[in-house]
């Protein structure tokens, strides 16, 4: 077996072609772990830096940055990318900061080499110094994989080590290891070209960019790219192929039962049972024992309970109850007691049991396939696969789905996907108090719920799939392995993002309630009901207070709900209530945040456009219903 | 469905047809991928002229997915559409020297 990458040439000309260096002398002050999404960097990181780590964004882009110290070396993440770019935010942020580091951790899943080499490919042709970690390499040996560390070593050029980081295998020789970082064995093909690019450019990374017509790196540097990128791809792919040709070794058949599970996920005889089935499974553990039991503990027993009256007495020693400022920040939707109650007791559980999921479908590669199943119903609203992902957070939160939609791939899709999410789609603190009241209806009225949103959401979705510019993009996805969740991998990705989310909308939450309480000191929020209560009675058919209602799911999507108890009313009524409320605006938390997001046209659009659907589609359903 | 025209020494050249009409278990050689942003994405994903793939599974109304190399990738129904492919012989693909 040829032990070397490219058979037939000699060793000398290998010499001179690739200068793989010695071994590094200088010192490190920068670490870059890359690799592909999901192969556990993130793991990687924890094992280097400990627990003290520093989120930011990216400045002038929505891509976060973890950074962290490794003794005198600060260790950067970047974010899992399958090539390095100008194509997305992700990828033009992973190439700056591999740009700018001195050591690259290049973190590879063993069972899927043949994706995962391609970056780190790449890497060598930058002529960065760096090491390898094979990840996952005991699932490759239980998927009868093997891979031969040495030959791969050989043939890339750069130290390789065998990790299991969700176990700590191999972290500890990993850490060591990066000393031993060096330069690999390059495309020499591209060798001359680089050279001279070199002369023009100043380092060899930044004139690999160049050469596979990287527009901003070239403009930097106020050159015009070159056109090489499909030769060069081309090559790169050949070069993977070729390495996992001689490495990987197959020892006995892939598991025929996961290969048989995938299609049944995907299609949509099987698949649809299946995805119902999980839908079901989210009810009852989410809708009933967290929005239920959960957060009736938290946000009543004890924030309610202890934290409230706490502050009310605080504020209170300084501001006299019942003054504007007392109000503001105490009162009834109080900065300091609603705020935190809201956040801490209803938020918090529900965010988490949604992250907590949606780790959980990723880590057992459930995920991609559900969005391949829904694929084509959500081309008809604009959409692609992709945006199952937010659609589902959404259910959380729409703040969440908002969020979220940054993964979707055009401007198109953000548009049309914040839009449904923020028309058609509940959230789950408004659905735990739907369900309560709709329990007290038939089946036959929670049926009819359902059938309106969907009715109204692709709707909603096809109007917009007709009307708003632009092109979308299509799905194209991979789809690992389905496996066995590892749950500490799952409870710690989950627990990053909720950690983060919360960070991020906390001030939103604050500045809503603010500004709410500023309504209701001035007055304008009963005005706003006064204002409403025509509309409720005569178009809709509901009594004045469901005016109030409406208003409040403003402050708190459960708020308005909640507000349907009190009344007394048929089973008709409460659902061209419940329709109308869901439909009616975003509770303002997310609309700031789908302000921040989509921008001022945008929100004032979606913000008249769905009151007036909200009010259209009660009506309608009112008429239908004989409620007038 | 494609047609088959023979050369005087027995070679069967096939047209091209779009990867939206593959089947399962057909193995395919990339011929062109008519979309510029996913032709690079594709790319890497080891799809790129010449790559010889096979048909896992058609999803009804949905979309096509392909082994590439020990990958497994779903494509978009219209991006299928918009990639042309031949039909191989029954020769296995993924052999690569």
């Amino acid at each position: 077996m040829a032990r070397t990458a490219e058979p037939g040439k000699n060793a000398d000309a290998l010499c001179h072609c690739h200068p793989a260096g010695t071994d590094a002398r200088e010192g490190v002050d920068t670490l870059v772990l890359a690799g592909n999404p999901n192969v556990g960097k993130s793991v990687v990181f924890a094992a280097f830096t400990g627990t003290y780590v520093d989120v930011s964004n990216f400045p002038g882009t929505t891509v976060e940055l973890t950074r962290g110290r490794f003794g005198e070396i600060d260790v950067i993440d970047t974010p899992g990318v399958y090539g390095v770019s100008s194509f997305n935010d992700e990828e033009t942020v992973a190439r700056d900061i591999i740009l700018t580091g001195d050591v690259v951790v290049n973190v590879v899943d063993a069972v899927h080499l043949e994706r995962d080499l391609f970056l780190t490919l790449q890497l060598i042709d930058m002529g960065k110094r760096m090491i390898v970690a094979l990840n996952m390499a005991d699932e490759a040996r239980r998927k009868g994989l093997g891979v031969d560390r040495d030959l791969l070593e050989d043939l890339l050029g750069v130290p390789v080590i065998e990790t299991v980081a969700v176990e700590g295998k191999g972290l500890d020789e990993l850490k060591v290891s990066i000393c031993r970082a060096r330069t690999g064995r390059a495309d020499h093909r591209l060798e001359r070209q680089l050279v001279e690019m070199i002369a023009r450019v100043g380092t060899r990374a930044e004139a690999l960019m160049v050469l596979e017509g990287d527009e901003v790196v070239s403009e930097r540097h106020g050159i015009k790219p070159e056109a090489l990128r499909d030769e060069i791809y081309l090559r790169r792919r050949d070069r993977v192929n070729d390495i996992c040709h001689h490495v990987i070794t197959e020892t006995t058949q892939g598991a025929s039962f996961s290969a048989r599970l995938s299609q049944w996920m995907m299609h949509p005889l099987t698949g649809i049972p299946m995805l119902f089935g999980l839908l079901w499974a989210m009810w009852v553990v989410i809708g009933q024992w967290v929005a239920g039991g959960l957060v009736g503990v938290l946000e009543v027993t004890v924030m309610q309970g202890y934290w409230v009256p706490f502050v009310e007495r605080l504020v209170g020693a300084v501001f006299a109850p019942g003054s504007a400022l007392f109000t503001i920040l105490a009162g009834e939707f109080g900065v300091f007691t609603m705020t935190p109650t809201y956040l801490l007791g209803v938020i918090l559980p529900l965010v988490a049991a949604f992250y907590l999921l949606l780790s959980l479908l990723e880590d057992t590669g459930y995920l991609p396939r559900i969005a391949a199943l829904a694929d084509r119903s959500l081309n008809a609203v604009g959409l692609n696969g992709r945006a199952v992902i937010p659609l589902i957070l959404g259910l959380g939160c729409v703040t969440m789905g908002t969020l979220t939609t940054r993964i979707l791939g055009s401007k198109r899709e953000r548009f049309i996907a914040t839009a449904l999410m923020a028309i058609a789609v509940p959230c789950s603190a408004q659905i735990a108090v739907v369900a309560g009241l709709m329990a007290r209806t038939g089946p036959a009225y929670s049926a009819m719920y359902v059938g309106f949103l969907l009715v109204v959401f692709a709707g909603v979705g096809t109007v917009l799939n007709k009307l708003v510019p632009g092109q979308s993009t299509d799905l194209l996805i991979d789809l690992p392995s389905l496996r066995v969740p590892r749950l500490d991998n799952v409870v710690r990705k989950s627990a990053t993002k909720v950690w983060g989310f919360m960070k991020e909308v906390a001030l939103f939450f604050a500045a809503g309630a603010l500004l709410i309480s500023l309504l209701q000191v001035t007055g304008v929020l009963d005005w706003i009901i006064d204002f409403a209560r025509p509309l409720t009675v005569g178009w809709l058919g509901l009594p004045a207070e469901a005016a109030t209602a409406f208003v409040m799911g403003f402050v708190r999507r459960d708020f308005g709900a909640t507000g349907f108890f009190r009344m007394s009313l048929t089973d008709a009524q409460l659902l061209v209530g419940m329709v109308t409320i869901t439909i009616f605006v975003p509770c303002i938390a997310s609309a700031m945040v789908i302000l921040k997001e989509r921008g001022w046209p945008y929100f004032v659009g979606l913000f008249t456009g769905s009151i007036a659907i909200a009010f259209g589609v009660g009506g309608v359903v009112a008429r239908l219903l004989g409620v007038l | 469905m494609f047609a088959r025209a023979q050369r005087p020494n027995k070679e069967v050249i096939r047209e091209t047809c779009s990867l939206a009409s593959a089947h399962k278990g057909d193995n395919l050689e990339i011929v062109s991928v008519d979309d510029e942003h996913a032709r690079i994405q594709a790319m890497r994903f080891g799809m790129s002229e010449g790559a010889k793939v096979e048909c896992i599974t058609r999803i009804p109304a949905g979309p096509i997915v392909i082994r590439s190399g020990r990958q497994e990738i779903a494509v978009g129904r219209s991006l299928a559409g918009r990639i042309q492919v031949r039909r191989q012989g029954p020769e296995k693909p993924g052999s690569t020297n």
